[in-house]
């Protein structure tokens, strides 16, 4: 018998799949230049040549702001918001490099998705400093929007290729992370602050992208002078509520917390037990949450068991 | 060697190697994306390392050890991953993989043939057959003797025999 592992040799990249990662990693050497033995980068072969070169007329901008201020200054970059000086080097240097560097549509949906959480951080950020004008408000809803219908139409590309699973998956985690950017967002909406409209924006996101599988809804009650006002999210039942009660309840419910303004967090989904498992893991709450004897279903929802805890405000 | 020299030895290596280090991921993890993430990621390390003049040696032993570690690094965070994906659901070839029908049956075939395969077996197995690496350049990367995983591969190539053998009875 001749040797049949050979038929192994069948499995490689595809041509294209090929071309895509030498492109990339073309790209990412130019963005990391060697180094020579006393860690000076070493030459260009001449000026002319680079800046005649196909990739710097593709990447100019990119790498010039690079070259320039250096990675160290893009790192400090991350933690802007509009109006900020460093805001310009985030969204035309960051994230087209984040973008360009994601190799298969799985990851260029999750970096659309990442990208579109930033917008909402960034908002988060100017309400807490009270500068979320109307215009900056219109500006991240507007961006949020974009890479919103691009993470979705990579998602979709996805399962139209025969990988639902992934698909799936990515829309999940996306839905899970807007569940946890509308707390945050809800922490801080107020009518003061302007982010209200947003915060409708991206509950009714993320509500889209779970396609409506509300069988989960976290609703604060938010207790400020006398007045209520709910504000809820709504996900897919496991991914919403053990994503919020692993990441989520460790950030966002020390926040609301507090804040002071919220009373009650309610949890009406099938995992409440599981949610309430891991914030018992979390040590949140004293006493802890009695997991054999939720809160029975508030009037409201008889339709579902609702698990629920004062947060001491 | 100026920036672009030094750029273009690390493509000339990447062209030598893609294809092998993406073979050595997949058949590992199993799926397509994860494996092309995982290949771009270990010759993007493979830059790092040429980029600071470390002295390498030997190149494709790095490579393979890097994907290696890469590969057991998204093993940790996954559940429940196995070949048997690879195999009951059909191995994934690119959409513009134009071979013919028949040579992809034949790449299925063989795949069944070596997912029963403990995995040091086939990861020995398919690097000493598909990869032309000698016993001793395995034994550098999995970090068994040379001894023991020339006897690794004579007792994983004959299972496999036996297995296409059955199957060419089968389909006679």
């Amino acid at each position: 018998m001749t040797n049949p592992l050979s038929k192994l040799k069948g499995i490689r990249l595809s041509n294209n799949e090929r071309l895509r990662m030498r492109e990339h990693l073309a790209l990412y050497a130019d963005m990391n230049p060697a180094f020579d033995a006393e860690g000076a980068a070493l030459p260009e072969r001449g000026l002319f040549a680079f800046f005649s070169s196909r990739r710097f007329s593709l990447y100019a901008g990119a790498l010039v702001a690079l070259l320039v201020l250096g990675s160290g200054v893009t790192l400090a970059a991350e933690g802007s918001a509009p109006g900020d000086s460093l805001y310009a080097l985030k969204v035309n240097v960051d994230e087209p490099v984040m973008t360009v560097l994601a190799a298969t549509p799985t990851a260029q949906a999750k970096v659309a998705a990442n990208i579109a959480s930033r917008r909402i951080d960034e908002a988060v950020v100017l309400a807490r400093r009270g500068t979320l004008t109307p215009e900056r408000q219109m500006y991240l809803t507007t961006e949020f929007g974009k890479r919103v219908k691009i993470a979705t139409e990579k998602a979709d590309a996805l399962a139209a290729n025969g990988d639902a699973s992934g698909s799936d998956t990515v829309k999940a985690d996306f839905a899970a992370s807007l569940a946890g950017e509308a707390q945050a967002l809800g922490a801080v909406s107020t009518d003061d602050t302007g982010a209200s409209g947003l915060l409708e924006t991206v509950v009714a996101t993320s509500e889209g992208i779970s396609d409506g599988a509300s069988s989960v809804a976290i609703t604060q009650t938010i207790n400020d002078s006398g007045s209520n006002t709910e504000v809820s999210t709504t996900g897919d039942a496991t991914v919403v509520a053990t994503t919020f009660a692993k990441n989520a309840a460790t950030t966002t419910v020390r926040t609301l917390k507090a804040s002071g303004k919220f009373t009650r967090l309610h949890f009406n989904a099938s995992t409440t037990l599981h949610a309430a498992a891991k914030l018992n893991a979390a040590s949140l709450f004293t006493p802890r949450i009695d997991i054999a004897n939720p809160k029975p279903a508030e009037p409201e929802s008889p339709s579902s068991l609702t698990g629920g805890v004062d947060l001491g405000n | 060697m100026d920036q672009d020299e030094t750029k273009d030895q690390f493509l000339t290596v990447y062209d030598q190697y893609a294809d092998d280090i993406f073979r050595f991921t997949v058949l590992k993890v199993s799926r397509r994306e994860i494996a092309e993430d995982i290949t771009q990621e270990v010759f993007m390390r493979y830059w790092q390392q040429v980029r600071s003049g470390a002295d390498i040696g030997n190149d494709r032993a790095l490579l393979y050890t890097m994907a290696r570690n890469l590969v057991i690094d998204w093993y940790r965070k996954q559940k429940d991953q196995s070949l048997d994906h690879l195999t009951e659901e059909g191995f994934e070839f690119a959409n513009d993989d134009h071979r013919t029908i028949e040579e992809k049956a034949q790449v299925r075939e063989v795949l069944d043939a070596v997912k029963d395969l403990d995995e040091p077996s086939r990861e020995a197995l398919t690097l000493r057959f598909v990869d032309g690496m000698s016993p001793k350049d395995i034994a550098a990367i999995s970090g068994e003797t040379a001894n023991a995983v020339s006897v690794r591969i004579n007792r994983a190539l004959k299972k496999v025999q036996d297995k296409l053998r059955i199957h060419e009875q089968l389909h006679d």
